[in-house]
């Protein structure tokens, strides 16, 4: 439900300022703005729209540049504001007070109104009393739910628009615009759209559901994946148990390869030793290598001295040497080793000349004596000359056997012999000390090698084995990191498996509610299509009959609506429909504009009603057709209260000029304004405006139906006698 | 220039049959491949040790054999393949022996076959002598060299000593 408070103008057209307060009296409902023709009735129904809907909310307004430009501004930029204060029932039950206030600015430039910085503002009233400002969303739920621009229309009526419900004003009838109008009149106000358009949307939301309901579906089974995720799970333990134990033996390898190592290490130090010892026996070889070679020169020495010299050898036949020493020395001294003659002889003869001074050649028989014992001598020479050469030999060897020469021998024995021994006992010493560092390195050697080698086979197989084992160990890690990250991922497939068959179950929850939801809305649909639309065509055809007071002899006895074919699609359209007293179809392009606005104000009365009051009806000279007894039936069920929500009224001050209508409206009218403009009072009322300088100004004053006053007197109200002077000062001006 | 020249024809160079294996231990080189050091063989070559041998029957005074029965070891001469390293002061010291032995007056003297006849059996008497003293001395921890060079030392030494007062 929801209720007018105010209306605030500014600058709106003909309105310089303007102010009215709507009744909301349940007692006294209508709000009644009376006033004549030109007076600016409709300019107060165009704020309305205004603030509702903006500039496309307008009509075009003849001979006016622009519906909400001020009438008397020149080119200036003129800022226009309206606001309307309205009471809405919220979901819970509670009445909020909102504020909308529209703004725009126009200006003039060589006779084109320009019109720009629009804005709307909603503003609800906090429990504070403070005003604060509604979002967008909750402006758009509110113009959709309460005026929606195809309704327009029929929210803010006059009579000539209400004709477009029986297809416009007689001669131009239109049956598409009827069958437009109408069907979309009654799809709104009875919810239909609303019903229609959610069965659509819930139709879009179960079909999207079932089909995310697929997609979820099309996952591996969620079981499935618990079967693998669960096997793979155990492989992961067996995974890490292998680890474990590889971790375990690696550490225990890993000790054991370093106490080998530390072994090891141990040997090496050993070896190093005997290297040390190799090194001094080394040494000892390089010296006693020297001392063999110096012995075996040394050696050769005296072999040389034992069985190359002739000292020893004639020292050992000295006898023999030395006895032919005494024989031969004798015959030497002698002169008969060598013969003297061999000697001698030659020589006389050569020089011809005897040893006693004669010369041969004066003794030739001298000659002849010493050539004779020359050649005698010659024959016994040989022996001489081989005895002489003995003796020279055997005197030579005994010398070398005797004295200087064998002592030398002997020294030279001797020395040798002495070098000998010296070397003897280096070489012995030599080898010794050798022997003694072989032994030591042996003995190194002979007790760490075997261990060595043994602990440096252990080590390598020790080392190969920790490798080994480092592999598998790194193998192990990384098929642990592998079904770790296995795990993972079918643990992740798994949460979103799970989720997807949630989300499944939910969608096709959700799909099942839609559908649930369309069966109802669907239904809900046929009722208001089978019993309102029914309804709705039996509380109108009520209308008409009495209201309009048709009768089984008018021209019109039976009005209603009924189906029709859409003309694009499955959707149902409704027109009016008319009948005459015998039930024949009477076709509404046949009736005259009185019955046209009548069957229409029928139809939106109908409407209204059956509605209920959600929305106020503001109804501009919708009266004005009608006269007589039409006239006060119809102000007479527009005023009841509960036919219609909140009835304000704009009329002609004579279409209240029937006193029971009079009367009836003084009763049920809670607030009733007169509008009022120059046209109507000439130049005096119009000077207690506010602009009061330029012409077609409107004020409004507070009379009611049977008043005037200072503001709203013009020419015939004083002398009207139905009307009485308010004499009060223009509170509302 | 030596008092006789025994190469000049071939002599055959005898030691006696029974002391071979005695003296082979002495001896340097072998018929077989077979070689001694030359502080455990201190005679090079067998005609050092036949050599020595008529030395050393010369220094102890003993009588030559009244005849060379001694195993042919081997020849001296002009043959290639003959001794040929036969030093002077050896023939010298042979043809001494045969001055002495056979007298200044005999034509024997010069006889080269008969110095070498008479060589052979001076060998022939000193070899066992020589071995005797020789294997007397003999130690197995000293080399034979050193035996040998003590012994020569020794007698040359004495005789040396003895005849101190000669000059020749």
């Amino acid at each position: 439900m929801i209720r007018f408070i105010s209306l605030d103008v500014h600058n709106f057209a003909l309105y310089p300022d303007a102010h009215l307060v709507f009744s909301t009296d349940q007692a006294h409902p209508v709000t009644l703005i009376r006033g004549e023709n030109n007076s600016g009735k409709t300019t107060l129904m165009r704020a309305f729209l205004w603030v509702l809907y903006g500039e496309e909310g307008l009509p075009d307004v003849p001979n006016v540049m622009h519906p909400i430009r001020p009438v008397w501004a020149g080119s200036e930029r003129v800022r226009t504001r309206v606001e309307l204060r309205f009471e809405a029932r919220g979901s819970r039950g509670a009445v909020i007070n909102y504020k909308l206030i529209r703004e725009a600015t126009t200006k003039a430039v060589e006779g084109i109104v320009e019109y720009e910085e629009e804005g709307a503002t909603l503003l609800l009233k906090q429990a504070d009393g403070n005003w604060g400002q509604a979002d967008d969303q909750l402006f758009e739920m509110l113009m959709y739910k309460y005026f929606r621009p195809e309704l327009r229309d029929f929210f803010f009526i006059d009579a000539d628009k209400s004709v477009r419900f029986v297809g416009g004003p007689e001669g131009e009838h239109d049956d598409s615009l009827m069958r437009r109008t109408t069907s979309q009149a009654i799809y709104s106000l009875l919810g239909m759209d609303s019903l229609r358009n959610s069965i659509v949307r819930l139709e879009h939301r179960r079909t999207d559901f079932l089909r995310q309901v697929g997609r979820a579906s099309r996952n591996v089974s969620e079981r499935q994946i618990a079967a693998d995720l669960e096997e793979l799970q155990v492989k992961m333990q067996e995974a890490e148990d292998r680890q474990a134990e590889l971790q375990s033996q690696v550490g225990d390898m890993q000790a054991e390869l370093r106490e080998a190592e530390r072994r090891l290490e141990g040997d090496i130090a050993k070896m190093t030793a005997s290297t040390e010892l190799n090194g001094r026996i080394s040494d000892i070889e390089d010296n006693l290598s020297k001392a063999r070679q110096r012995r075996a020169e040394a050696i050769s020495r005296l072999s040389s001295l034992i069985e190359g010299d002739d000292r020893v050898a004639a020292a050992l036949m000295f006898p023999a040497v030395e006895a032919v020493v005494d024989v031969l020395d004798p015959l030497y001294r002698a002169g008969k080793i060598p013969p003297t003659e061999l000697t001698l002889l030659p020589r006389l003869l050569r020089e011809g000349r005897c040893v006693c001074g004669i010369l041969f050649k004066d003794h030739p028989d001298r000659r002849l004596e010493v050539e004779r014992r020359y050649h005698e001598s010659e024959r016994a020479g040989n022996s001489a000359h081989f005895l002489g050469n003995v003796l020279e030999t055997a005197r030579r060897l005994a010398n070398h056997a005797l004295g200087r020469g064998v002592q030398a021998w002997a020294e030279d024995v001797t020395g040798c012999r002495d070098e000998l021994a010296e070397l003897d006992e280096k070489i012995n010493e030599f080898d010794s000390e050798r022997d003694r560092l072989i032994s030591q390195r042996d003995a190194a050697i002979s007790l760490s090698e075997p261990v060595y080698r043994e602990r440096l086979r252990h080590v390598h197989e020790l080392r190969l084995a920790y490798e080994k084992s480092a592999d598998d160990l790194r193998t192990a890690d990384a098929d642990v990191r592998r079904l770790t990250g296995d795990v993972r991922s079918l643990a992740e497939r798994l949460r979103v498996a799970q989720t997807g068959e949630r989300r499944s179950r939910d969608l096709r929850d959700a799909a099942d509610v839609a559908d649930d939801l369309q069966r109802v809305l669907k239904a809900a649909l046929e009722v208001i299509e089978s019993r309102q639309v029914n309804e709705l065509s039996a509380v109108m055809n009520r209308i008409f009959r009495d209201v309009i007071g048709a009768t089984p002899d008018s021209n019109f006895s039976e009005v209603g609506l009924r189906e029709v074919p859409g003309a694009v699609g499955p959707k149902v359209q409704y027109e009016p429909y008319s009948l005459d007293g015998e039930g024949n179809d009477k076709p509404l392009a046949m009736a005259n504009g009185a019955s046209r606005r009548a069957l229409a104000v029928s139809f939106v009365l109908a409407l209204a009603e059956t509605t209920g009051s959600s929305v106020p009806f503001v109804a501009d000279s919708l009266l004005h057709p009608f006269a007589g007894g039409v006239l006060r039936r119809m102000v007479g069920y527009l005023v009841d209260g509960r036919r219609v929500g909140q009835p304000i009224l704009f009329g002609h001050t004579h279409d209240f000029s029937d006193e029971e209508i009079r009367q009836l409206l003084i009763d049920s009218a809670g607030v009733t304004y007169t509008v009022t403009s120059e046209a109507q009072v000439g130049g005096d009322v119009v000077r207690a405006a506010v602009h009061r300088q330029h012409a077609r100004q409107s004020v409004i004053c507070g009379c009611g139906i049977d008043e005037y006053c200072d503001v709203c007197e013009h020419t015939g109200y004083a002398d009207d006698p139905q009307l009485k002077h308010r004499d009060q000062s223009p509170v509302y001006c | 220039m030596p008092t006789l020249t025994f190469t000049g024809s071939q002599h055959r160079l005898l030691l006696p049959e029974e002391v071979k294996d005695r003296v082979a231990p002495w001896i340097q080189t072998q018929p077989t491949t077979a070689y001694r050091t030359a502080d455990q063989a201190p005679f090079r070559r067998m005609i050092d040790f036949w050599f020595s041998s008529i030395a050393w029957a010369v220094s102890q005074e003993a009588a030559p054999v009244e005849e060379a029965t001694g195993r042919f070891f081997v020849n001296l001469g002009p043959n290639p393949n003959d001794i040929r390293s036969f030093e002077e002061w050896r023939a010298d010291l042979l043809t001494i022996l045969a001055v002495r032995d056979f007298g200044v007056d005999s034509a024997d003297v010069s006889d080269t076959r008969k110095v070498i006849d008479l060589a052979n059996r001076y060998a022939e008497a000193g070899a066992p002598l020589l071995l005797d003293r020789l294997e007397q001395s003999a130690d197995l921890a000293l080399p034979r060299l050193y035996v040998v060079a003590d012994i020569l030392g020794e007698l040359v030494t004495e005789t040396a000593a003895q005849r101190s007062d000669r000059s020749f």
